[in-house]
């Protein structure tokens, strides 16, 4: 494998992309399920008398919060072990974390929206 | 490929003296062409000079055509405009502005500036960017041409059906906008490429990310944003046009099409839009205030975490301008949630420039009054976006006045008073003279007041009642006098702007290589002393602001004394460097001036132009020039090891020419399938969004869909294919040295690929037909040969490609070692075989399953 | 001198603004819906105020205190604090409050409401008031009287292109897309009459296609149902019966008079037009002269619209007709 090859399948910067998609695939998830449920009539199904929209985004909102909490967590873990390396690995890490925090924060507040609102009004 | 640690900097890379003739080899190689010929320049100097004048000149031509309108609004009952003529020119002004002037101007402003800011000579596809403008150039002049003949578009700038489709807009004015703003895109899609290869991979050794010029991230954000909301519209566009000239129904709810589908994609384009519009200017703010106070940016770390971040969520936030299409409440509210999200890393920016204000001490010359102008009112835009990411807030302010105000105090406002600020701030580095801080004053004074007189009291107007995009409105709403003072506030701004090209006849004089110098005294690396070949040498960097941190640095890079202080092939040439560290890998060859970009640009432009009107013909013949002059241009590329490995300096010697995933243009490509990627996304997602929304006209678990041997078939034919390139890698990976078998396997490989890529849509496409589907008949009818369709666009393009690939292997320009041109070809032909298999297992198996 | 400028430049609309005596009317509520908005609206405008001055202030301080007193606002702590911290929690207040008014807003449902079908035309306005079963027991168009106090279901749709309906006094808009029925539900809370436009561009004289709701107390809007649902009067006088007769012979196509021959659908119906306010969907005060005017010059008035201008009838024609269609009250 070529030098530039190797440097980029070690180097921390793909990391960066796993917070957003994470976010996005959340984002997709709950939208596609919530649209599909009002169109098709389904959203009444239940369980334990909570709707399955709610149900369905409350556990997105879970994975998602847990996936990036672990982003979070090894971006910092390994920007603090890079202190000793060249100055921009350090700071891609924190990016990570940084982003990762943002759309956290994001996801958080879309899913407040089920908490207080009818599904398909 | 040697690539080594640069040295310490107490030893330059380069001794003095240098070899009497270096420089004057390096100014031959960059000689720029005169006259007439200037339309064969590639330079991205000249490239962005043409582009910031081209978008501006719209900038005033959209302007007016605001003027015209607000004369008509001035009083109720007005009969200066009629509806015609007005419903064209609000149409036209959005459009103008959105796609001619806004997207083109910042994408130029980072043509210009960004090589001489990242130490590099040029960007790294120079006759793209050549390509992109004067096709922008030639299109848009056209486009806009069509006001004159009564034949513009005039459905509103987002242009949604069912008004613009066949039945409601019989005429040529839609077909206007789709096809001439359609391949604009294109041109916008052609400069993210470039940019974003540029900033990765064409840095000054040293700049590592954590280095790079806060500019240059925004850029960075910029185009992946680009490259991520452009397809959407794109395919929409294309979609709108198969309905109105061929009935194709994804809009017409009679046939299970729906007037949403419209509106999702263009606005999964268009709020992306807006914030590429804005990154960049807040990119150019965030370079402008540490220099107008003369100290480092405060919390670049977090500058750049905003600019990520807004570029990030803004793709959440499309459906924000649906909010009254009754779209269900719980559905709306995340889009609510988002909007409110991505105020966040626009307040860090805030905050930061305050900071940095702070730190320092504010020269309040012209870039500063603009930029300040900037902060109070995209602030006041930015209040104003809070309150309509409110949903039953929306509900009253969507659409109506208050509506134009916020967007153009977050447009105007977050571009033109920074891309004014830049006007003042980097005339230095393009002209032998400053423009002049008295009429900057005054233009700032009349274009700053003038904005607020005319835009503030639009909030009132919409909170009264007044909706967008009406020609006339009735005596006694209690709008009069708001629209007086609106049209009054409009000519200020014209006086404004008047002053600025007064200002810029007088004193403006371009000249980039005996340019002002630094009169900011900033600390970004486009201040160094400049010639066509950018620096003379290019740097080692230490810091974020090199002229401030590196004594000596201006001296240093002049006198040659950092990497690749000549050239070292004879040509153009620019260094490769690694996209983390910025450490040098390889040495790029760029070309010179030449006419392949410009003709490719005329026949692109008159294939689009001409499909308008309804010539096939003739627009076909353009089409044929555009390929022509394409392959043309392309066969003096992929040069291969041409010449040896060259020394740079510093002890580091590179090769001149890479292939494989450190590649420039495998990068590019890479980015181009993203693209592409995009692209059919968006198709997918049409197609499961007309199911969702119109299952009636989707076939009932399995019933009217093509037996199973159809897509099996096609599939195979497709996997085939792949394999078929696959292997032909291996056989060229054998053509090293001698290896006459391994040509020829190459050959082979390649010619049996082609017809199994176009056998298997054959396939799929017979398959439909014989099983009664018809384009025409359904939604759903619509979006499976569209599927098709788009697979016929690759294949089409594949064509091309496989057969340029043959025809540079027959030539013996193509083996293991020169093979960019086989890679280019390789990585979209996998792209197309992976696009083609899901598009079949979405149109055979989708409907298997859920129907 | 710079920073007199930038003050004069943004409070100087802010003044013109006090200037003007009225409320606009989305903060002028008449209805339960722009009630709610209008509550959230003062809070927005409050809220954004203070920030703006705050802000402006800060940015102000920052460039012209003397340099000593800024050295609060020069850390990245102060980019946190106030980039993010505070933003995060009035951004979250904010959007707990709004969603608690938009669920307040979407949970309201009546058992009985009036309902009424409005479809939208390029460019005017097909009203049909449905009975319990959803049949049309009445059609008018380019006006909806309500009763007050009581819950009107508006099932909202388009026989062609998008249109928007939008009364701002009483709530906010809704879209009218082809293939949909969007369900407004809105109360007005006092009798007046409120001025709608739409708010969607459909097309050439999307500017002159308004409408009025008129909501008037219970027993008046029942007066005024009965009487609509009436067919209309046979005429008096030689004058509009003359009117009557040139009706049916050139206008019968488009239009409906119940009560006479003329049922055509294409066009409002005109069965009670003479009671309505205005003429083609808000262009004209409606009187005899108007009425003339307009069937002789229709094109001239609201240039695309659907109707062509009869230019061949003589005077003394369109006053016939224009007394008759008068009439029809």
């Amino acid at each position: 494998m070529s030098a530039a090859a190797t440097e980029s399948a070690s180097s921390p910067a793909w990391r960066l992309w796993v917070g957003p998609l994470i976010w996005a695939a959340h984002f997709l998830a709950i939208y596609a399920f919530t649209a599909l449920s009002c169109a098709r009539n389904v959203a009444t199904v239940g369980w334990l008398g909570v709707g399955s929209v709610t149900l369905f985004i409350v556990a997105a909102t879970l994975a998602a919060a847990a996936a990036l909490l672990v982003t979070i967590g090894l971006a910092i873990r390994d920007g603090i072990r890079a202190r000793t390396s060249p100055a921009p690995t350090a700071f891609v890490h924190w990016l990570t974390a940084a982003i990762g925090s943002l759309v956290l924060l994001a996801v958080v507040w879309e899913t407040l929206p089920v908490l207080v609102l009818p599904v398909c009004g | 490929m040697t690539a080594t640690s640069p040295p310490s900097p107490t030893s330059l890379p380069s001794p003095l003296p240098r070899p009497a003739d270096e420089l004057a080899r390096l100014e031959a190689a960059w000689t720029p062409p005169t006259g007439w010929k200037l339309l064969t320049a590639v330079n991205n100097t000249y490239i962005g000079i043409f582009y910031i004048a081209t978008a501006f000149v719209f900038f005033i031509a959209a302007g007016i055509l605001a003027l015209l309108m607000r004369i008509q609004l001035a009083v109720p009952e007005n009969t200066f405009l009629d509806q015609g003529t007005y419903n064209q020119m609000f149409t036209m002004h959005g459009t103008v502005m959105m796609f001619l002037f806004a997207v083109p101007v910042v994408e130029a402003i980072g043509v210009l500036l960004l090589p001489n800011m990242l130490g590099a000579r040029d960007l790294p596809f120079p006759r793209l960017s050549a390509y992109a403008f004067w096709a922008y150039l030639i299109g848009g002049v056209v486009f806009f041409g069509s006001l004159f003949f009564g034949n513009a578009p005039d459905g509103g700038w987002f242009m949604n059906p069912p008004l613009t489709s066949y039945r409601y807009s019989p005429g040529a004015n839609a077909d206007w906008w789709l096809l001439g703003i359609g391949f604009i895109e294109i041109s916008a899609i052609a400069g993210a490429i470039e940019i974003i290869v540029g900033i990765l991979r064409t840095r000054a050794p040293g700049m590592s990310l954590d280095k790079l010029p806060i500019y240059a991230w925004a850029m960075l954000v910029f185009a992946f944003m680009i490259v991520f909301a452009f397809p959407a519209v794109i395919l929409a566009t294309m979609l709108l046009e198969l309905e109105r000239a061929f009935h194709w129904p994804f809009f017409i709810a009679e046939l299970g099409g729906d007037a949403l589908l419209w509106q999702h994609l263009f606005w999964f384009f268009g709020h992306p839009e807006v914030y590429i519009i804005f990154l960049p200017a807040a990119g150019m703010v965030s370079l402008i205030v540490p220099t107008m106070a003369q100290t480092p940016l405060v919390a670049y770390r977090l500058i750049v975490l905003a600019l990520a971040g807004t570029g990030l969520l803004s793709f959440g936030l499309w459906v924000h301008h649906m909010f009254a299409t009754g779209i269900p409440p719980l559905s709306l509210s995340f889009f609510a949630a988002a909007s409110m999200a991505v105020t966040i890393p626009s307040g860090i920016q805030f905050f930061a420039w305050i900071a940095t204000m702070a730190t320092g001490r504010v020269q309040l010359k012209t870039p500063a009054l603009f930029v300040l102008g900037f902060l109070a009112v995209f602030l006041i835009g930015g209040l104003t976006g809070v309150m309509v990411a409110v949903v039953p807030f929306d509900w009253q302010a969507h659409d109506t006045y208050f509506i134009v105000a916020h967007l153009h105090y977050v447009l105007f406002g977050g571009m033109v008073f920074p891309l004014f600020a830049a006007f003042y701030y980097w005339t230095p580095f393009l002209s032998r003279q400053q423009l002049s801080e008295r009429l900057g004053r005054w233009a700032f004074g009349l274009i700053f007041v003038g904005f607020n007189v005319a835009f503030f009291p639009m909030h009132i107007t919409g909170l009264a009642g007044m909706p967008r995009r009406v020609y006339t409105y009735s005596a006694g709403l209690g709008w009069d006098s708001l629209n007086l003072v609106s049209t009054v506030g409009a000519f200020l701004i014209a006086a404004g702007v008047a002053v600025f090209l007064v200002d810029v006849a007088r004193n403006f004089r371009l000249d980039v290589t005996n340019n002002a110098g630094n009169v900011w005294r900033a600390g970004t690396l486009e201040w160094l002393p400049t010639g066509n070949y950018s620096v003379r040498s290019i740097p080692l960097i230490t810091s974020r602001e090199p002229l401030w941190d590196q004594p000596g640095l201006a001296a240093d890079v002049e006198a040659g004394r950092y990497y690749l202080p000549g050239t070292a092939t004879g040509r153009r040439e620019t260094l490769l460097t690694s996209a983390l560290d910025a450490k040098p890998q390889y040495l790029l060859q760029l070309p010179g001036p030449g006419w392949t970009p410009f003709f490719a640009a005329a026949g692109t432009a008159a294939f689009f132009l001409l499909l308008t009107v309804k010539l096939v013909v003739p627009a076909l013949i353009g089409g044929v020039v555009a390929i022509v002059m394409m392959l043309w241009w392309m066969w003096g590329s992929d040069p291969g090891p041409n010449h040896a490995p060259v020394d740079i300096g510093g002890g580091i010697t590179v090769p001149v020419y890479v292939t494989g995933p450190a590649s420039h243009s495998w990068w590019a490509m890479v980015t181009l399938l993203l693209v592409s990627g995009m692209l059919f996304g968006s198709l997918v997602f049409s197609y499961l969004y007309l199911w969702t929304v119109s299952p009636r006209v989707w076939p009932a678990g399995g019933a009217g869909i093509p037996a199973p041997v159809y897509p099996l078939l096609a599939a195979a034919l497709l996997a085939l294919s792949s394999a078929a390139i696959a292997y032909a890698s291996r056989a060229l990976r054998t053509t090293v040295g001698t290896g006459h078998r391994g040509h020829t396997m190459v050959r082979i490989s390649l010619l049996a690929a082609l017809p199994l890529l176009v056998a298997a849509l054959g396939v799929e496409l017979y398959g439909q037909w014989q099983a009664g589907l018809r384009p025409t008949a359904s939604s759903y009818g619509a979006v499976v040969y569209m599927l098709s369709a788009l697979q016929g666009q690759f294949v089409l393009v594949l064509l091309i490609m496989g057969g340029y690939t043959l025809a540079r292997s027959w030539c013996g320009l193509l083996d293991g070692q020169r093979r960019a041109t086989f890679d280019n070809t390789m990585l979209l032909w996998h792209y197309a075989v992976a696009q083609g298999l899901v598009a079949l297992l979405l149109v055979h198996g989708f409907p298997r399953t859920f129907g | 001198m710079k920073p007199h400028l930038l003050l004069a430049g943004v409070l100087a609309p802010l003044l013109l603004i006090g200037a003007c005596s009225d409320l606009p009317l989305v903060l002028d509520p008449h209805g339960s819906n722009a009630q709610q908005t209008a509550r959230i609206a003062w809070v927005l405008f409050g809220g954004g105020t203070i920030i703006f001055v705050l802000v402006a202030m800060l940015a102000a301080f920052a460039v012209f205190a003397p340099v000593a007193g800024r050295a609060w606002l020069r850390h990245p702590r102060f980019v946190v604090g106030a980039g993010i911290v505070f933003p995060i929690v009035a951004l979250s207040a904010l959007l707990v409050y709004t969603l608690a008014v938009s669920g307040e807003l979407a949970r309201s449902r009546v058992a009985a409401p009036l309902r009424i079908a409005v479809t939208g035309e390029m460019w005017w306005w097909r009203v049909r008031y449905l009975d319990a079963r959803g049949e049309t027991v009445l059609e008018t168009a380019n006006e909806v009287h309500i009763p007050v106090g009581q819950a009107v279901e508006l099932s909202l749709d388009t026989a062609d292109v998008l249109h928007s309906f939008w009364v701002p006094s009483l709530s906010g808009k809704l879209d009218m897309i082809p293939g949909r029925v969007n369900v407004l539900r809105l109360t007005a809370d006092t009798p007046g009459t409120y001025r709608g436009q739409c708010a969607e561009f459909c097309g050439a004289q999307h500017a002159k296609m308004a409408f009025h709701v008129v909501a008037s107390a219970g027993p008046d809007f029942d007066l005024w149902l009965a009487a609509q649902r009436m067919p209309a009067a046979a005429p008096r006088t030689p004058d509009p019966e003359q009117g009557m007769t040139l009706f049916i012979a050139h206008c019968a196509t488009c239009h409906t008079v119940r009560g006479t021959p003329a049922v055509g659908r294409l066009g409002p119906d005109l069965t009670h037009v003479g009671s309505r306010l205005t003429l083609a969907a808000g262009t004209l005060p409606n009187n005899a002269g108007t009425f003339a005017g307009w069937i002789a010059g229709s094109q001239h008035i609201k240039p695309e619209n659907r109707m062509p201008s009869f230019d061949h009838f003589s005077g003394e024609q369109l006053v016939a007709l224009a007394t008759w269609l008068e009439s029809l009250r």
